[in-house]
């Protein structure tokens, strides 16, 4: 597996009172090394079920890598709210939307916001585990760095209108685990299993995808839930330091190819909420 | 800095150049917008632990009264005007009073099942966002078999993210 080194050129800003080249990550307000999630493709689609409420459709985003891809379900068309995050198959082109992802009524569209990361599923990476802030700093906005979107105003006052904001963070990428890491190839009809130990104290952001093979022959990805009872799943460690494991299989339709996309939490101190009900 | 092209900047992973890299290799740029969440909002990452003293309704059993019975549990304002993306990572603590809780871990929270007892009857958790709020749903399902899908003493333990970025595709 390669190993993201850390960067010796690059961004990076350190907060108010903090050398940039000695402090550790957490006074950082940005360093262009982290692996922070970005999103390389991002559109609205739609598509409508058949008569027996299944549901197939094609979406392109053209990207040329097999990307961590999420998309969220709108209520209805006039997309006011949303239901929630479901996973679609994807390949190096395109975003497949199929009855997998949920239960839907016969005859009826159906609309879905659809955002590709740039992140690369195929591709085996680790990256140092950075380590968090005990505390928050106040966000001071006189320091620290702002991209605009293209033909977005500098001192907009929407976070939307940035593809880089210090007042924002994001999910970072610890590990991508692939059929790489074992040291035989799976070979017809066996199975093999990829796993993750996660070095952080809580559970961590765990995706998994198998590949199996298209009609034409190519490869596709498909994500494996951590609650099926059947293939493809994912067994997450629940104790936080755990080890995950993802059984891979090699059949007529299913690929000997998956992937653990591990993530971690941005920078910056969760606020915590205790309800009773 | 000003309003940026597509392709203002890039930096690469170590032995790869800018030209050449893609994907993953590519650390940064600005042709690819952050995932943002805001360091300012306290609701953008927050740890919210739902326990459970009141039983939410069940379905009589009697079909075709079998679920879901859905139940407003916890709502939170998300503080945009508009319909933001979301992630939600559910653990569950079951009561100690169920031998066998199938699923104590969900990566995702909508429609998530957190208790099964049988065929169609359980308890599941469904979070919908709006331009205003994020909602909790608790959906039970008893279809008359199985005993009662009943949840208190079970804490949801939920790890949520309330992105900048909106659903418009823009």
């Amino acid at each position: 597996m390669a190993n993201a080194q850390p960067q010796t050129s690059g961004i990076k800003i350190a907060q108010p009172g903090w050398d940039s080249r000695t402090c550790p990550d957490y006074q950082l307000i940005f360093s262009s090394s982290w692996p922070s999630i970005t999103i390389a493709f991002d559109q609205v689609v739609s598509g409508t079920t058949n008569s027996f409420g299944f549901l197939k459709f094609t979406v392109p985003h053209n990207l040329g890598f097999y990307p961590l891809t999420m998309a969220w379900q709108f209520s209805d068309s006039t997309q006011t709210a949303q239901l929630g995050r479901v996973f679609p198959d994807m390949d190096k082109t395109n975003v497949y939307f199929n009855s997998r992802i949920g239960q839907f009524t016969p005859n009826t569209t159906y609309y879905f916001n659809v955002k590709c990361f740039n992140l690369d599923i195929s591709y085996p990476q680790s990256y140092t585990y950075l380590q968090s802030a005990s505390f928050n700093t106040a966000y001071d906005a006189s320091y620290g760095i702002k991209v605009a979107k293209s033909k977005k105003n500098v001192y907009s006052t929407d976070l939307r209108d940035f593809v880089l904001h210090s007042r924002a963070a994001s999910p970072q990428v610890l590990a991508v685990i692939t059929e790489q890491s074992l040291s035989t190839p799976i070979t017809s009809g066996n199975t093999g299993k990829i796993s993750f130990t996660n070095p952080q104290g809580y559970v961590p952001w765990l995706f998994a995808y198998v590949a199996f093979k298209n009609t034409d022959g190519s490869t596709y990805y498909a994500w494996a839930p951590p609650y099926s009872q059947s293939y493809p799943a994912v067994a997450i460690n629940t104790d936080g330091k755990g080890t995950s494991t993802l059984t891979i299989i090699n059949t007529a339709t299913a690929l000997p190819y998956g992937s653990i996309i591990a993530l971690r939490d941005p920078l910056f101190v969760s606020t915590y909420q205790r309800v009773t009900y | 800095m000003a309003a940026s092209d597509d392709n203002l900047m890039q930096v690469s992973q170590i032995g790869t150049t800018t030209k050449n890299a893609a994907g993953s290799q590519v650390t940064f740029n600005t042709k690819y917008p952050f995932a943002k969440l805001d360091k300012t909002n306290p609701v953008s990452f927050q740890n919210i632990s739902i326990q459970f003293y009141t039983e939410p309704p069940a379905p009589s059993g009697t079909y075709p009264d079998i679920g879901p019975t859905t139940t407003l549990v916890y709502q939170f304002a998300h503080g945009y005007t508009y319909v933001p993306s979301t992630w939600f990572l559910m653990q569950v603590t079951p009561s100690s009073t169920v031998s066998y809780p199938p699923v104590n871990y969900q990566q995702e929270g909508t429609n998530a099942f957190f208790l099964y007892l049988g065929p169609g009857t359980g308890a599941g958790l469904t979070i919908t966002t709006d331009a205003t709020n994020v909602y909790f749903y608790v959906d039970k399902y008893y279809g008359g078999s199985f005993g009662l899908p009943n949840i208190i003493g079970y804490v949801l333990n939920i790890r949520a993210y309330v992105f900048v970025d909106d659903l418009s595709g823009k």
